[in-house]
């Protein structure tokens, strides 16, 4: 996509919510075959120490409900005035319906709304903020965007090696019109040649479940696949550029950005993007990977809940955000947030 | 770089007290797994500007192998 500039949108609210249920690589014995060598080596570099991870029957839908009607219930925004729901997940509830329907009746919104899913990872937060630019530009006044993911649906938590880094979370974030002569700019870019990078083939239609896709205690594997060394490469190569290439678009100085928030992939990952930047990684905060995991589209929003909410909730700036990953893609945003409803990361409750 | 100080950073880089050299193959490297691999291709690009793909990795046995590619 071409880089491009919306004006007179703003962030309006945002809540986040985790599941209660934590989990520190300290005390996984069974990890890397009981490598504690292997295990700190793991939490040194990669920043990873705690995650949280959902109950069987708890959905990314129902993180991302808990966070809506906090929304709502701390904000002036009335349910009849959403004029359109975006759910931006990889872990929807069903393939049919879009589980956008889904959130949009439990939370009993009006008729005259458009529910979308958009099925993105990563970098999916910053998609979903351009959509709902979209929608907000041709005729929307407000939009709920509910990004979240739960990579525990995804895999065996405690079986396979990656996934002692994903942590679930569902957030909702309201979009609206806003006549402040602000700018809200993005650079989203597109590298589908590592579209298999990141991949679970059997997920959809083209490879349905076969007999040896399920444990002996009948629950079914997902065949979800990470080229670790292919995707840092990528974010190597691609991230930085795209960063730099989306300042050099909206012609705003780095030195006038008040708050980088990237998606929580990584502390390795992060500091190399820091450094390619050139900026100090000081001004990147890696406290919500190491106390919350990679927690995919959701972890831009549960940064700013986690570590920013009382800069968001006064005067607040302008700030970049970057996400990337599955896809493969990133998709970088400089928007200004402030004076605004922010929750804090709130443990779901049934 | 120097070849010496090569060494040094390739150390801190894999993250390891062995003593090494030129021939040292790096599979007797304890510490020579993913999380190295992972910081060999940051250090790899950052210091030299050189990119290593998954199957350039089947490909190096020892600490010259890297020093090849960094251009020394």
């Amino acid at each position: 996509m071409v880089k491009c500039a919306f004006e007179n949108i703003r962030i309006s609210g945002i809540s986040c919510c985790v599941p209660e249920k934590e989990y520190c690589l300290l005390n996984e014995q069974n990890l890397y075959n009981g490598d504690k060598k292997r295990i700190n080596r793991v939490i040194n570099s990669s920043g990873f120490l705690k995650r949280r991870v959902s109950e069987k029957d708890v959905m990314t839908s129902d993180l991302c409900f808990q966070a809506a009607k906090n929304l709502f219930c701390n904000t002036q925004v009335k349910k009849e005035d959403i004029e359109a729901i975006i759910f931006i997940s990889y872990t929807p509830d069903y393939l049919l319906p879009a589980t956008s329907y889904i959130l949009h009746k439990k939370l009993n919104l009006s008729k005259d709304c458009i529910a979308l899913d958009v099925p993105q990872a990563c970098s999916g937060f910053i998609i979903g903020l351009y959509q709902g630019a979209m929608l907000l530009t041709s005729g929307c006044n407000k939009v709920l965007i509910c990004v979240g993911d739960s990579f525990s649906k995804f895999t065996d938590m405690f079986k396979d090696n990656t996934a002692q880094i994903f942590g679930d979370a569902g957030t909702a974030i309201l979009l609206e019109k806003y006549n402040n002569n602000s700018k809200t700019f993005f650079n989203i870019e597109t590298y589908s040649q590592d579209y298999d990078a990141l991949i679970c083939e059997n997920s959809g239609f083209k490879h349905p479940p076969q007999k040896d896709d399920f444990y002996s205690d009948n629950s079914f594997i997902y065949d979800s696949k990470m080229d670790g060394k292919r995707i840092f490469n990528f974010t190597l190569e691609k991230v930085a550029p795209n960063i730099l290439g989306l300042l050099n678009f909206s012609n705003i100085k780095k030195e006038n950005i008040d708050k980088f928030v990237f998606h929580q992939a990584n502390k390795f990952i992060l500091e190399n993007i820091a450094k390619k930047i050139n900026i100090d990684s000081s001004l990147i905060s890696t406290q919500t990977l190491r106390d919350y995991g990679n927690q995919c589209g959701a972890s831009i929003p549960c940064t700013i809940s986690n570590t920013l909410k009382n800069y968001v909730e006064n005067q607040g700036g302008k700030f970049l955000l970057s996400g990337f990953g599955a896809g493969l893609s990133v998709a970088s945003c400089i928007i200004d947030i402030g004076n605004i409803y922010c929750s804090e990361l709130v443990n779901y409750r049934r | 770089m120097d070849k010496s100080i090569f060494i040094e950073k390739l150390k801190d880089v894999i993250q390891t007290e062995k003593d090494i050299n030129f021939n040292t193959e790096l599979e007797s490297i304890e510490e020579w797994d993913s999380i190295a691999q992972i910081s060999l291709l940051a250090f790899l690009d950052s210091e030299f500007n050189k990119h290593l793909t998954v199957n350039d990795f089947e490909k190096i046995k020892t600490v010259n192998d890297i020093a090849k590619i960094a251009g020394l």
